[in-house]
């Protein structure tokens, strides 16, 4: 079929203030809103944004996003920290479970804005800074408790979540306890076997 | 050097997965991106008659709409399965014509994600409907192809009417399964930027090579001007190879908007904007004589296809391999209904077909009164039974004996109804596994430094699979390197031919080519070597120096360490590369491959077929009063050649076997027959295992040489662990309960 080449693009001067406002990542490559010192959803008009304040790996962050957006799209898109995945959207899947306050979370399900004066671990906040990596984290890589490796973060957060709330007593409990986060791959056997292994070398 | 193959190695990627460091397609972010969403149309069948972007275009943060009517133009290509590299044949948003439900019909552009989301709700469209039919109608059925053996849809050998009659038992029966979704972890993205005439294009793949020669056909570019880049994929299993309609429209509206744009497709859309597994059904007619051979064997498959592709998946050229029979008849059906065009889906052949064959199979073995597992043993065959060929290596019987021991098979009470704990009536069922060695045209470049380091690439892709892993173990061992120093790039179009990811190829082909271009840097510095004036080869023939594990060794007992040697040379680093062609590839399978196509040698070659094999054991629990199913164990024994990794490998097999679960237990795409909609197009409704669905899975890997399928000896394992799982629990399922269920997913109502 022909197309009507002049068919407007009604909202293309957006693109100016697009092009003016400041906190655009720079350069190509991985989310770069992490270094920005204004963390501030891009590209979206300021009156439209409010302020919130958690946080994140130990280190406090003030924000300022739209009130419809998620903590999991705040750390991908606003911060630029993409080790935390979306899997669903819905709260289905697990992929994008996080720490807050030391519960584990859906993310996805989370709005920004309500996590005021919380904190949250994701993945990066996991291993010292000297690289070493968590236990959950070693215990993973060592049993090869994945495969594609989308749902780790998830998984990882999850597992710590687990242990820390008495609920790794078995491997059944483990299996029951670690349900709600969904893996394609079907690691599931070795996910249970690190977190065993976690939960042994924190009781040994 | 410790030994690197065969051996357990955690995967090299794995810091990288663990810390949140692994980045996938959605993870990249172009500078200045906008966000993209489709809407879909609610009706399957019909046309567009109107479509309203005037609230979307209004919402705030909303760039720009795209419809059929305002779409920058490109050229649209064929489906897989007609010849093309794209998901399938039929394009969306160039006109108004609506062929199947959630069916792009528009394309927003916004700057927030959110934004996008919010548009994409707001567009407004009208519609004329027709009628419309989900379900296949198996009484429609056509065949597509020639007939013959080889490729042929079609098969007759020997006289099936006679095999039947001479027969002192025989069943005639159907099974049915349903309409899947692949469901990877990782949601469908694409990630555009055009840079004058050249583009990007970010993207979870199994095949990069098809996706840029789809691109470039699609703009008249040349391929050296479309990168695309997939590092890590979040899951693939078939749902990823295709060019689908979500990454053209994005590419589309990246050129339109002149700014990068990256549309994450949610997970409701992922059940109609690519492919699926299609329903089906099997009949089998087997005959055996009182012995338990085989006198008839008979398998006719209807799968569904679409209004608009011919997706032939043809699982009875896998059946028609397995037992020997002198009448073998088979045919490959196809039947049409309104849906998006079906892929292939982890094990896409065999997962449905096999379902059906190995439950006749334990069907003629209880009205022949014989052991399942002796029913096998009688049947089994060194040669191919309809090309004659021998198999290059088939351990399938090892396989079920090793499996039968560690299972405790001997334990069994062969009356159906006769174990029980409690309340649970207790079932052991067993089922063979097969998959067909396909081996592609691949390539691999190796650059090594005298530093003792090594850069492997190719553009082979990690979905899961282990392959960084692999890749990097084979260097090592030809290079004479630690694992962790050879240092493997995937993922990207621009890098060495390496095959889909798909078919279970990438470990024995691209494999093999990493294996000879590592050869080839031995070639290289050995010609360097013998051109200078001292060392140990210093005016030796290079002819008569070959690198063994890391030792370049010449005539007279002469040897030296690779890296030692390339330390010697003034340029202290080597490159070459590694051009891998089974010698039964065609010229036309390897042209195929070259155009991101599918082009393999095998499995059934003019010498050889070529087969891996496993046999999978099941205990079911069904609870007396519930009916409730349970798999508290699942063995699985497999052969299929060099392991490479016996972790990553044990991973895969029990994921497969995992993935048999949820085909047995779980997993179906509901149909609403009224609107021909998909119902459960979401992942809380769509079930697959969790945690809580998979106790006790013991798998065993068998040593097996086999020196014809490759310089490497492997054969590929990424589906070979589903084949045979769903037809071992059936299996167990009747000998718990007495019920012979033929339709999956099976479940506790279909006991009541």
């Amino acid at each position: 079929m022909a197309r009507d080449p002049a068919h407007p693009r009604p909202g293309f001067s957006r693109r100016i203030f697009l092009g003016s406002s400041g906190a655009v990542a720079a350069g190509a490559g991985l989310a770069g809103g992490a270094q920005a010192q204004a963390q501030q959803d891009p590209a979206v008009a300021p009156e439209a944004l409010s302020k919130v304040t958690f946080t994140l790996n130990g280190k406090r962050r003030t924000l300022a996003v739209e009130p419809r957006t998620t903590l999991v799209e705040a750390l991908r898109d606003t911060l630029g920290m993409t080790g935390t995945k979306i899997g669903c959207n819905h709260g289905q899947c697990g992929a994008c479970t996080v720490l807050m306050d030391g519960r584990r979370v859906n993310s996805c399900l989370i709005l920004a804005l309500t996590t005021e004066g919380a904190e949250i671990v994701t993945v990066e906040g996991l291993a010292d800074p000297g690289g070493t990596l968590h236990p959950m984290q070693a215990a993973f890589a060592e049993k090869d408790a994945f495969q594609c490796g989308y749902c780790t973060p998830g998984q990882i957060l999850s597992a710590i979540g687990c242990i820390e709330e008495g609920h790794a007593g078995s491997a059944a409990e483990i299996r029951e306890y670690m349900s709600g986060n969904l893996c394609r791959c079907g690691a599931y056997p070795n996910i249970v076997a690190a977190i065993e292994a976690v939960r042994d070398e924190q009781e040994g | 050097m410790a030994q690197t193959i065969n051996t357990e190695v955690t995967r090299t990627d794995a810091r990288r997965k663990v810390t949140g460091a692994a980045h996938y397609a959605a993870d990249f972010t172009p500078a200045g991106m906008l966000h993209g969403a489709l809407a879909t149309s609610r009706i399957a069948v019909g046309t567009l008659t109107g479509i309203d972007t005037a609230k979307a275009e209004a919402e705030p943060g909303v760039v720009a709409v795209f419809t059929h009517a305002n779409l920058p133009d490109y050229k649209t290509v064929k489906g897989i399965y007609s010849g093309g590299p794209g998901s399938a044949s039929f394009w969306p948003m160039e006109g108004t014509a609506i062929k199947y439900a959630g069916q792009p019909i528009a394309y927003v552009v916004a700057e927030t994600a959110a934004a996008a989301r919010r548009g994409a709700q707001l567009v407004e469209a009208s519609y004329e409907e027709g009628e419309a039919h989900i379900a296949m109608d198996p009484a429609q059925s056509f065949i597509v192809g020639a007939e013959g053996d080889g490729e042929g849809m079609t098969l007759t050998k020997g006289d099936i009417a006679a095999g039947l009659a001479e027969a002192a038992q025989s069943v005639d029966v159907e099974y049915v399964t349903p309409f899947q979704h692949h469901n990877p972890m990782e949601m469908f993205a694409a990630t555009a930027e055009w840079r004058g005439d050249r583009l990007t294009v970010w993207m979870p793949s199994q095949s990069v090579r098809t996706l840029r020669h789809g691109i470039s056909a699609a703009y008249g570019l040349p391929e050296t001007a479309v990168r695309v880049i997939s590092p890590f994929v979040g899951g693939a299993f078939g749902s990823k190879a295709g060019i689908t309609p979500y990454t053209m429209l994005t590419i589309a509206a990246a050129k339109a908007v002149g700014a990068p744009v990256r549309l994450i497709v949610t997970r409701q859309q992922m059940y109609t904007v690519a492919t699926f597994r299609p329903e089906s059904v099997q009949r089998f007619r087997l005959g055996a004589d009182a012995s338990g051979r085989l006198t008839a064997f008979e398998h006719v498959e209807i799968a569904q296809t679409s209004q608009f592709d011919e997706v032939v998946n043809p699982g009875t050229h896998m059946t028609r391999s397995m037992y020997a029979s002198p009448n073998i008849h088979t045919e490959q059906r196809l039947a049409r209904s309104d849906t998006n065009s079906g892929g292939f889906m982890r094990a896409p052949n065999e997962m449905q077909t096999f379902f059906g064959l190995e439950q006749a199979m334990d069907e003629l073995a209880l009205k022949l009164g014989m052991d399942p597992v002796e029913l096998r043993r009688v049947n089994d065959t060194d040669r191919h039974p309809v090309a004659g060929v021998p198999f290059s290596s088939r351990s399938l019987m090892e396989c079920f004996d090793a499996a039968k021991a560690s299972f405790g098979w001997a334990d069994r009470n062969a009356e159906p109804g006769s174990m029980t704990d409690g309340d649970w009536l207790v079932g052991y069922g067993c089922a063979t596994a097969t998959y067909p060695t396909n081996i592609s045209p691949s390539a691999a470049r190796v650059r090594m430094q005298a530093t003792g380091h090594a850069f492997v690439e190719l553009a082979a892709h990690d979905v899961g699979t282990g392959s960084y892993t692999i890749m990097a173990q084979i260097a090592a061992a030809r290079l004479g390197l630690p694992v962790e120093a050879c240092d493997v790039v995937m993922g990207e179009a621009h890098l060495p031919l390496a095959p889909i990811s798909g078919g279970s190829t990438t470990a024995a082909s691209a494999g093999s080519a990493v294996h000879l271009a590592c050869l080839a840097v031995g070639a290289e510095v050995a010609r360097q070597v013998s051109a200078m004036s001292e060392g140990p080869f210093a005016g030796v023939d290079p002819a008569q120096i070959t690198l063994e594990d890391g030792m370049l060794r010449g005539p007279g007992g002469k040897s030296q360490p690779l890296v030692e040697a390339l330390a010697s040379t003034p340029r202290g680093e080597a490159t070459a590369e590694g051009q891998y062609r089974h010698p039964a590839l065609t010229d036309e399978a390897l042209r195929r491959t070259y155009q991101g196509g599918y082009g393999v040698a095998g499995p059934v070659t003019p010498e050889m077929a070529m087969f891996a094999f496993g046999a999978e054991f099941a205990e079911v629990r069904v609870h007396r009063w519930t009916h409730e199913i349970r798999v508290p164990r699942l063995h699985g024994a497999f052969a299929a050649g060099t392991w490479l990794n016996r972790k990553t490998a044990h991973s895969q097999l029990m994921g497969g076997m995992v993935w048999g679960i949820g085909s047995a237990l779980l997993e179906v795409t509901e149909l609403d027959h009224t609107r021909a909609r998909f119902l459960n197009a979401n992942i809380a409704e769509y079930l697959i295992p969790v945690n809580a669905d998979v106790r006790e899975i013991r798998v065993e890997m068998l040593e097996e040489q086999d020196d014809y399928v490759n310089p490497l000896g492997v054969k590929g394992i990424g589906e070979l662990g589903i084949v045979g799982t769903a037809a071992a629990i059936a299996n167990a399922i009747h000998h718990a309960t007495g019920k012979r269920l033929r339709r999956l997913p099976m479940r506790m109502s279909d006991l009541v």
